[in-house]
């Protein structure tokens, strides 16, 4: 006989004798089996268990424990952030495409979550369930400081004010060229800052707490619009050799157009090229963004269709792929015709249902296209031109 | 008693046949039951593959100390779906539908240790989903943890998480 010997268990773990037991001795489940049951749990769930007891406290609130909580939380939960600017306070809806019809929920409707008092009345972005938040102060003539903070609306937690003086981010003008995102490398978050009309990029680290200036862009920021995050980079569409204040398609030739991509960790910037088959100077501008992970880039094409295209393979130029071509008639637009303001951005797409969110500066409802069904169908638009992904987690901050 | 579970439990003595008699393999239960299954569902479960692999495939019959008669045709049962691909959801919620609590833990257990990847996967969402709404009474009796805080420390941590004790679900004492 062949006898092998394998140390299979864990040592000093009762497994219990069977079901015929069970009323007298329960199945213990080792350490390494309810850390993977905890790391599913929602947010309010593993956080109600702190009380268990002391062990369990400060694993569930340990780094971590946290981050592995963070890699888990399923795709599905992924929502998206939508920002809606009111006088009085901010507040902010959360969307979530998967279900038909989409559900909104408010954040502010649990009270809990409600953001006030916070001085804060611009969100930079939103990252591993971390919200960061701008806010200044001015008197009479001039403004005096300006800080961050994070918030963490899960788990009801918001970091003291990160304070910094504006003469660090000088010239400095609104809608803000921030964008915060996070640095794997050394588990810091960062805010990037694009200075207007230059070169010039400034990062900010927490804990460091100073803006320090980084490479220069390779291209000016004249028309670094939309900021999208995609696997630890920013990105922006960037025309070389263009310094008009408004984008004029007659004094622009296709190859002048580029996406800049900023490395979070390295600090350094990456040219992507645009798709091959983008041909043709569109007659408004082009825009990036981001669905499902994927960078993607869309744009108008001689004022009869809309086009986007996905990156299908972040950072390789040959991957490219038009994912949607779909002409103004079929989702029903008819006034864009030689406006030069007129701009339709992709929001969020769900690929279980084949339903894309688009935005255009037309209306005041946003589109639900069916990508399967080809249907179209008008929902209410609570301001997203700025839509985030956010994701609950038990991120807190230093 | 302990002592005798437990070095049962450490090793696994394993009996050398012809691998000519017999295509099938035999998964013997913690309670001496034998279980003839396809080779291809031993292949699902990683740990039983990797002993047939280091012999060579010699040996054909394999014990499962800590696997009882109860558990293991569920475990079989769903090893085979996956094969087929038949792994639906319609089929994972009557799998579970007949499953007690203390059940779950013990195929989960199983599965663990018979390092199935999927079906550990699909019971720890159950387990996750059973407790989510539940008090910290009920998880600590579910888990079997000793509350070793003072009920002053207990007291405090509780105001400060006062908003997650919201919409719990009561306990039901039937399910243990």
């Amino acid at each position: 006989d062949i006898v092998l010997q394998m140390n299979l268990l864990p040592p000093s773990k009762s497994w219990g004798q069977g079901h015929s037991t069970k009323s007298v001795s329960p199945n213990f489940l080792p350490e390494e089996l309810i850390t993977i049951v905890l790391s599913l749990l929602p947010v309010k769930s593993v956080t109600r268990l702190r009380c268990v007891s002391p062990s369990w406290n400060s694993f569930i609130t340990d780094p971590t424990f946290v981050k592995l909580h963070l890699s888990r939380s399923s795709p599905n939960d992924r929502l998206t952030l939508v920002y809606t600017p009111d006088c009085a306070e901010v507040s902010f809806t959360v969307i979530s495409l998967l279900q038909k019809p989409p559900i909104t929920v408010k954040i502010p409707a649990d009270p809990y979550r409600h953001l006030r008092n916070t001085d804060c009345f611009y969100i930079i972005g939103s990252c591993n369930g971390l919200i960061c938040l701008f806010g200044q102060c001015f008197t009479a003539i001039s403004c005096q400081e300006m800080w961050f903070r994070c918030w963490n609306p899960a788990t009801r937690t918001l970091s003291k004010k990160f304070r910094y003086s504006p003469d660090q981010l000088f010239p400095f003008t609104y809608p803000p060229h921030l964008v915060f995102g996070y640095d794997q490398s050394s588990n810091t978050y960062k805010v990037v800052y694009l200075v207007p009309k230059r070169k010039y990029t400034k990062v900010y680290r927490f804990g460091d707490n100073v803006w320090r200036d980084i490479q220069n862009s390779p291209v000016d920021h004249d028309y670094a619009i939309h900021l999208v995050i995609v696997r630890g980079t920013v990105n922006w569409l960037a025309i070389s050799r263009y310094s008009a204040f408004r984008y004029n398609c007659k004094a622009i030739t296709i190859d002048q157009f580029v996406i800049i991509s900023l490395d979070f960790s390295t600090e350094t910037h990456t040219q992507l090229r645009l798709p091959g088959g983008f041909k043709e100077v569109p007659f408004v501008a082009p825009n990036l963004s981001v669905l499902n992970d994927s960078l993607c880039f869309s744009h108008d094409f001689q004022q009869t269709h809309f086009i986007i295209w996905k990156m299908m393979e972040f950072g390789v130029e040959n991957s490219w792929n038009q994912f949607l071509k779909i002409s103004y008639q079929s989702i029903e637009i008819y006034d864009h015709l030689n406006n030069s303001n007129f701009h339709m951005l992709p929001v969020c797409l769900s690929e279980k249902s084949d339903n894309i969110l688009l935005t255009n500066s037309l209306e005041t409802q946003s589109i639900l296209y069916n990508l399967r069904y080809n249907t179209v169908e008008r929902i209410k638009k609570t301001g997203w031109l700025n839509g985030w992904k956010y994701v609950e987690s038990l991120v807190t901050f230093p | 008693m302990a002592e005798e579970v437990s070095s049962q439990m450490n090793s696994l003595s394993i009996s050398e046949t012809n691998p000519s008699s017999s295509a099938t393999i035999s998964l013997v239960s913690g309670d001496d039951i034998v279980f003839k299954v396809e080779p291809t569902i031993a292949k699902e479960m990683e740990t039983v593959q990797s002993f047939i692999d280091e012999t060579d495939g010699k040996i054909t019959t394999i014990p499962l100390p800590n696997i009882s008669s109860h558990d293991l045709p569920y475990v079989i049962e769903y090893c085979e779906k996956s094969i087929a691909g038949k792994i639906t959801k319609e089929f994972e919620a009557e799998f579970v539908k007949k499953l007690n609590n203390e059940e779950v833990k013990e195929l989960f257990l199983a599965a663990n240790y018979l390092n199935i990847k999927k079906l550990l996967d699909f019971l720890s969402q159950v387990i996750a989903d059973r407790i989510a709404n539940k008090s910290v009474e009920y998880v600590r009796r579910y888990f079997g943890i000793e509350n070793d805080f003072t009920p002053e420390e207990e007291a405090k941590l509780r105001e400060e998480l006062a908003w997650t004790f919201t919409g719990v679900d009561p306990d039901d004492e039937d399910e243990n």
